[in-house]
């Protein structure tokens, strides 16, 4: 694969933004510009289309639940256990947690456990006889399916259909977008050297190259972690953060150069801005080691609840909104296995 | 901003179905303007489902050079239609992925830069599979469709990622639906709940209702110069008077305009209707653009328009495109 041999992932933007400039270049400044008129057929948004999903989602609102931090709307839960657990989205949490139920009462509640990969939290609130979820395998839904979300009303907040069904994310996907870790500013061959990994393109002025790397050296080693293959360089650029400087080893010719970039931020790109048009996106979105992907338009402070398919069954719990034209969930056969750890507090929240 | 939808990206072919999936029964719950109830949903998932399936294995990602979109193949020996924008200039290499990951070779073909329109050929020998093209008279306002393509490229291990929308307005020219695109979608298919192609996914809008499809029909009709490799359309850097329109509408009528452009000085105003350009009539958005063609900047040109009841004559001097 001659041609695209060149692996711009974290470092640079993705390839496909360039098309944005092919057209661009092709669109022409046309003398009058155009627009659209408005149209009166009812979308998936329209009360009269969420009204079909009553039935759907009448049994699953019972077990959903809002929950405010610091009197400020923060995501949605899901009860997991008639005794008082509820699992939500991690990183909307802070400050005091308030989970008010569907029947209206309010409980206070506090952090038992959390997976940070997956970033869901158990919360604990001093209630019994909650209505518990009915989970039901993500993998009985066929892309096309409708999901639903349901919300604290009779009719879900949104709705859509099955996007992608639910995948493992791999190193490169996962480290794509990623917007959290260091930026070193390079484009790399995704081919592995019997080495390490290989740079094809420093970006000008960027971490990489104010500290002197250069096309054709072969990176070793990043901090002590031997480099073997673009997922090892990705996953440990991920532990970095802006601002921090590293130490990279890298083989030049037939020497060893150990060089200390100070890593920046990832720019924001094309993809991020035609990604952020139309709606909200959540602040947290990738990393995420499994998820089903669905067209449900939804708020940031909308997930953390249900997706429910026809049956009102919860096939995952909504996780991000995480471009134009997805909305993630972690599916429900990737989250019954940690509900016991959640709850013990194996999977204990971070000090 | 009914009107001032900017187009800031410009995003984004036909499998033979034997039996047509309409061919059988048709439930009545795809063609009401809104489900009624959760057997109407069912219905509707039931066809959405069938049709994804069917039509997935078509739908392809396209890489060339360092740019990625999508297509579709619309034939057995591997005709591929994309957008006008990601096959570019003909006779360059290009890269089909199919959605089981197998990398096929491909040459560039024809374009329309007017409607965005383009094609792509897969040069390897083999059968490929394929989808049907539909037929825009079939189309209305309201009707499911369905779009798939690699938003962000082609993703080893994603299959196409589906979209389920309606039609929310079309002309002879664009199709606009409610199925979000971003970026990498270019060229990816619009299908109808028979499994055809009804439209190529080509730019977007800021609003999640603005996502603009170059519609079947043109495929159809400039077929022969698409396989022939020929370029056409595209506009260069030309005259301008600084109204915005909507694409759709029957009548000329200006939704906004711009800042110190000709058109303010002239004395334009939101919804003015241009009813006459120079001595020639206007009836809509094209025949206005013709005319404006046919002047230079500098040009000083009597425009007639209608303001309520009112007919103004009013005199613009054209300008030039900004660039």
């Amino acid at each position: 694969m001659p041609r695209s041999a060149t692996s711009r992932g974290q470092w640079t933007a993705p390839l496909w933004s360039l098309a944005f400039l092919v057209v661009l270049a092709a669109a022409p400044a046309a003398p009058a510009q155009r627009g659209h008129r408005e149209s009166t057929v009812p979308t998936k948004t329209s009360p009269r289309f969420l009204a079909a999903f009553r039935e759907v989602v009448a049994v699953p609102s019972r077990s959903t639940v809002r929950i405010r931090c610091d009197d400020q709307v923060a995501a949605f839960g899901a009860v997991v256990a008639a005794d008082g657990w509820i699992l939500t989205k991690a990183s909307e949490l802070r400050g005091e947690i308030l989970c008010e139920l569907h029947d209206g009462r309010e409980f206070p509640a506090r952090i038992v456990g959390v997976s940070g990969p997956y970033d869901l939290a158990m919360l604990k609130i001093d209630a019994n006889g909650l209505k518990p979820v009915e989970w039901r395998d993500s993998t009985t839904a066929a892309v096309g399916s409708w999901v639903a979300t349901p919300g604290m009303n009779p009719e879900p907040v949104a709705v859509g259909v099955l996007s992608v069904a639910a995948r493992k994310i791999t190193g490169m996907e996962l480290a794509r977008r990623s917007s959290s870790g260091g930026f070193l500013g390079i484009s790399i061959s995704p081919a592995a050297t019997k080495d390490g990994v290989k740079i094809v393109e420093v970006l000008p002025g960027g971490a990489a190259d104010k500290a002197g790397f250069e096309e054709d050296d072969v990176i070793v080693a990043v901090e002590t972690k031997r480099i073997t293959d673009a997922e090892s360089l990705f996953k440990a650029l991920q532990t970095t953060k802006p601002g921090q400087t590293i130490t990279v080893r890298v083989k030049r010719s037939s020497e060893e150069v150990v060089l200390h970039p100070t890593l920046g931020k990832r720019p924001a790109d094309r993809a991020d801005f035609q990604n952020q048009l139309g709606s909200k996106l959540s602040e947290h979105r990738t990393g995420f080691p499994m998820v089903l992907q669905h067209d449900t338009v939804l708020r940031p402070v909308d997930c953390g609840g249900p997706l429910v398919d026809l049956d009102g069954k919860v096939i995952g719990i909504n996780i991000a909104r995480a471009g134009r034209t997805e909305t993630l969930a972690i599916p429900a056969e990737a989250i019954k296995p940690l509900l016991d750890d959640l709850k013990s507090g194996k999977l204990a929240p971070p000090k | 901003m009914r009107n001032s939808w900017r187009f800031i990206l410009v995003l984004l072919v036909s499998l033979a179905v034997r039996t047509p999936l309409g061919a059988e029964s048709r439930p009545p719950a795809l063609d009401k303007l809104v489900p009624e109830s959760i057997h109407d949903l069912r219905a509707i998932q039931e066809r959405v489902k069938k049709v994804t399936a069917k039509v997935l294995p078509a739908v392809v990602g396209i890489r060339i050079g360092h740019a990625a979109g999508s297509g579709v193949i619309v034939s057995k020996d591997g005709y591929v239609l994309t957008a006008g924008h990601i096959s570019g200039q003909p006779n360059r290499d290009a890269d089909v992925l199919l959605p089981d990951g197998r990398r096929l070779h491909g040459v560039t073909l024809g374009s329309n830069k007017d409607l965005d329109s383009g094609m792509i050929r897969i040069t390897d020998k083999g059968d490929w599979p394929f989808v049907e093209m539909g037929d825009a008279a079939r189309l209305h306002e309201g009707a499911w469709c369905l779009a798939l393509g690699h938003p962000e490229g082609f993703r080893p291990g994603r299959t196409p990622v589906l979209r389920l929308g309606r039609v929310l307005t079309y002309t002879d020219k664009i199709l606009r639906t409610d199925c979000a695109l971003v970026g990498g979608d270019s060229g990816g298919p619009l299908f109808d709940l028979d499994g055809k192609v009804i439209g190529i996914h080509s730019r977007i809008g800021e609003q999640l209702t603005v996502n603009i499809h170059v519609p079947i029909d043109t495929y159809r009709t400039t077929w022969e110069r698409l396989v022939k490799g020929e370029v056409w359309g595209g506009r260069k850097r030309g005259p301008y008077i600084g109204v915005h329109l909507n694409e759709d509408e029957g009548e000329c009528r200006i939704v906004k305009v711009d800042k110190d452009s000709p058109a303010e000085k002239a004395g334009l105003k939101p919804d003015d209707v241009v009813i006459r350009f120079g001595k020639d009539r206007v009836e809509d958005l094209e025949d206005l653009l013709m005319l404006l063609k046919e002047h230079k900047p500098g040009d000083e040109v009597p425009i007639h328009v209608r303001r309520g009841k009112k007919i103004l004559e009013l005199k613009i001097v054209i300008g030039r495109h900004p660039a």
